[in-house]
């Protein structure tokens, strides 16, 4: 189990892959054949899924549609954004 | 850029060009091909050449970039061309 520290790192890793792959798709919508492009994709969403992947086992569901419950509905036992996390 | 076509579209009678039975593009197709504006390099310098009231935007590439995705995301941009000073303010 990863402590804080690892998590609020884990958390900055998300956030910035996912920001990547926003530009990423961006550029690629109007370049869709782009060699460079499509690389540098393949590599930052491999590495964003893994981070919300290793998140989401150690520390509960980030994105909804990725909930995985077993007698409950998981989305709501973490802290909301409002209560001062994320 | 033939005019009849805008005149054309209007279906006002007192406009001649108007030909009901045709298509309203037939005149453009044929006339724009995909070489004249498509992935041209030579634009700069060339503005004379492009039809006005419309905007165009010089093609990106893929290159510049920064360093790392934390970088990226701090500056709002993962492009180096594309990190600009901002200049924004109103036209009034």
């Amino acid at each position: 189990m990863m402590d804080g520290n690892n998590r609020d790192k884990l958390f900055a890793c998300i956030e910035a892959t996912s920001f990547v792959c926003d530009e990423l798709r961006l550029f690629l919508d109007t370049h869709p054949t782009d060699r460079a492009a499509l690389d540098y994709w393949d590599r930052v969403s491999k590495v964003r899924n893994e981070a919300v992947r290793e998140y989401t086992k150690c520390y509960g569901p980030i994105e909804w549609y990725r909930v995985e419950n077993d007698d409950r509905w998981a989305w709501v036992e973490e802290p909301w954004p409002w209560e001062g996390r994320c | 850029m033939d005019k009849r076509n805008y005149h054309g579209s209007t279906g006002r009678k007192s406009m001649s060009s108007y030909r009901p039975n045709d298509p309203v593009c037939s005149d453009m197709i044929g006339g724009y091909t995909s070489d004249d504006m498509c992935e041209r390099e030579d634009y700069e310098g060339a503005f004379d050449r492009f039809p006005i009231g419309m905007a165009y935007v010089p093609w990106q590439r893929f290159r510049n970039l920064y360093e790392n995705e934390f970088v990226a995301l701090s500056r709002g941009t993962m492009f180096k061309e594309l990190d600009l000073e901002w200049r924004g303010r109103s036209c009034k």
